[in-house]
């Protein structure tokens, strides 16, 4: 059963409904989203969007990695 | 010596009364009274709304009292002939951080020109620089770079003014890794200058160094204004809004400046209307009096301030106390750092030396430590004391600043007064 995500829900929303995704990012080159803090404040106010343009980071690719791990990305 | 408001917070209760006399409002026409009844209690008691009210109102209306939808989409076209002459009436902008002179308005009226400058000026003068590396390209680029490290006021304003209000509310994560990227671009700005004025044809170093600064520039602009920006807008309040907006002058700006005071439109509250400059405007006039004599508040404050050095005083808890506020401080101090942490005032890269003085001055191992450095034609001699009490326990450290390149250049003597 896929779960869906949406890419214009807080990073903090995401991560909370399943710690899973957090680990997703990182893979993907979210490094940042892991630091301390960062979660509760910054991630917040940053959407998966935003991350996937400030990172510059292939929206395919995203879309792949998620899907391997079982979550469809919503446009 | 009134306390500043949260305006935030009174704006959110008032917000709450002025729905709650809506939705009677709404609720008496739903009874059946006419639209010139509630429309005269209407003016009294609410005065102006906004569209966002409204549509508040009617949410609560279907979801707390639960008037059914399609009843309250009927009562709309009352609604509108109720509170047309106001809503029209009201012009405020609805968001205070697009009206000029607002910190969040000027540091996005930077971003454009930083904008502007690293992706047309400089791009363009190095594809340039890439197809022949003259010197006239170079000195182009020599310049735009000049200008880039305009960026350190921005990035200043940010990290000695933003930082510490995020930081009061326990956001430290995200503005420490900030600064660290902001230490490192100015880096790379300076370092691209050197590689350019001593330029010995690594065509390709320099090229790769250009872009990078491009790159890192443009995402700290996404970063500040999807990320920083955002945040900070959630959480501070319009009077620390203000106060940063103060105090802004004193670090200066990137590239383009305000173009007038943000006077925050406030709610009509009576002697609330200007903000004191300082939360204690009524000082004491007390007098203070020391072992060797007695001065007055004011003159000792104006003592302090026209000593020819900057001083800066820790407290034992490494929080920042105290500074002078001389004509020309060597570097900026705003009274944002007050209340702050020592080591929360410096780049998390120097944050160890830091640490490591303080620590000696603790254990005693230290009474003082001294830098001196040569910045452009002043050169800057920082002497750092421990502060102990007569029984020798640490009490805190005095920073002393202060530009010796004067003193360094007298010889012979002079004994006579000048004209």
């Amino acid at each position: 059963m896929n779960k869906t995500l949406s890419l214009n829900e807080s990073i903090f929303d995401l991560v909370s409904r399943d710690p899973e995704v957090m680990d997703i990012m990182l893979e993907l080159g979210f490094r940042d989203i892991a630091k301390p803090g960062m979660l509760q404040t910054a991630g917040r106010i940053m959407t998966l969007a935003k991350g996937i343009k400030l990172k510059k980071i292939d929206i395919d690719t995203v879309k792949q990695t998620f899907l391997r791990h079982g979550f469809i990305i919503q446009e | 010596m009134s306390e500043l408001i949260n305006n935030r917070e009174v704006h959110a209760s008032e917000q709450t009364h002025r729905q709650n006399i809506l939705k009677e409002i709404i609720k008496e026409l739903h009874a059946g009274k006419s639209v010139e009844e509630v429309k005269a209690r209407f003016e009294e008691a609410v005065g102006d709304v906004t569209v966002a009210e409204i549509s508040a109102m009617e949410h609560s209306l279907m979801t707390e009292e639960g008037i059914p939808a399609s009843e309250v989409q009927r009562l709309c076209s009352v609604h509108t002939a109720i509170f047309k002459g106001s809503i029209e009436e009201i012009h405020r902008p609805s968001k205070p951080e697009e009206q000029p002179g607002h910190p969040v308005h000027t540091f996005k009226l930077e971003n454009r020109e930083i904008e502007k400058l690293v992706n047309f000026r400089l791009e363009l003068h190095k594809d340039k620089f890439r197809k022949s590396d003259n010197e006239a390209i170079i000195f182009k680029l020599l310049e735009d770079l000049g200008l880039l490290l305009d960026i350190d006021k921005h990035f200043s304003r940010k990290e000695n003014l933003l930082f510490p209000y995020l930081e009061k509310y326990g956001i430290y994560g995200p503005t420490q890794v900030m600064w660290g990227v902001d230490d490192g671009i100015r880096g790379m700005i300076k370092e691209a200058k050197a590689q350019l004025s001593g330029y010995t044809g690594n065509r390709d170093e320099v090229v790769s160094a250009l872009e990078l600064i491009i790159k890192e520039v443009n995402e700290m602009v996404f970063k500040e204004e999807n990320i920083l920006l955002p945040m900070a807008l959630d959480k501070l309040t319009e009077d620390e809004w203000v106060r940063i907006a103060r105090e802004s002058s004193s670090i200066g700006f990137c590239l383009a400046a305000p173009e007038k005071e943000w006077v925050p439109e406030r709610n009509p509250e009576p002697g609330n209307a200007e903000v004191p400059e300082t939360a204690d405007t009524g000082a004491p006039q007390g007098f203070i009096r020391f072992d060797t004599g007695i001065l007055s508040v004011q003159q000792l404050e104006l003592i302090m301030n026209h000593l020819p050095v900057d001083l800066t005083f820790i407290d034992e808890n490494d929080v920042v106390r105290y500074f002078s506020h001389g004509k020309e401080r060597i570097f900026a101090r705003t009274k944002a750092v007050i209340g702050r942490t020592v080591q929360n005032c410096h780049p998390p890269q120097s944050v160890h030396v830091v640490e490591k003085l303080l620590e000696d001055f603790k254990s005693g191992r230290k009474d003082a430590e001294d830098f001196w450095i040569q910045i452009k034609d002043k050169f800057i001699y920082i002497r750092y004391f421990a502060i102990r009490d007569k029984a020798g326990r640490y009490l805190g450290t005095l920073e002393f600043t202060q530009n010796i390149a004067p003193i360094r250049a007298l010889e012979g003597q002079k004994r006579i007064l000048s004209e």
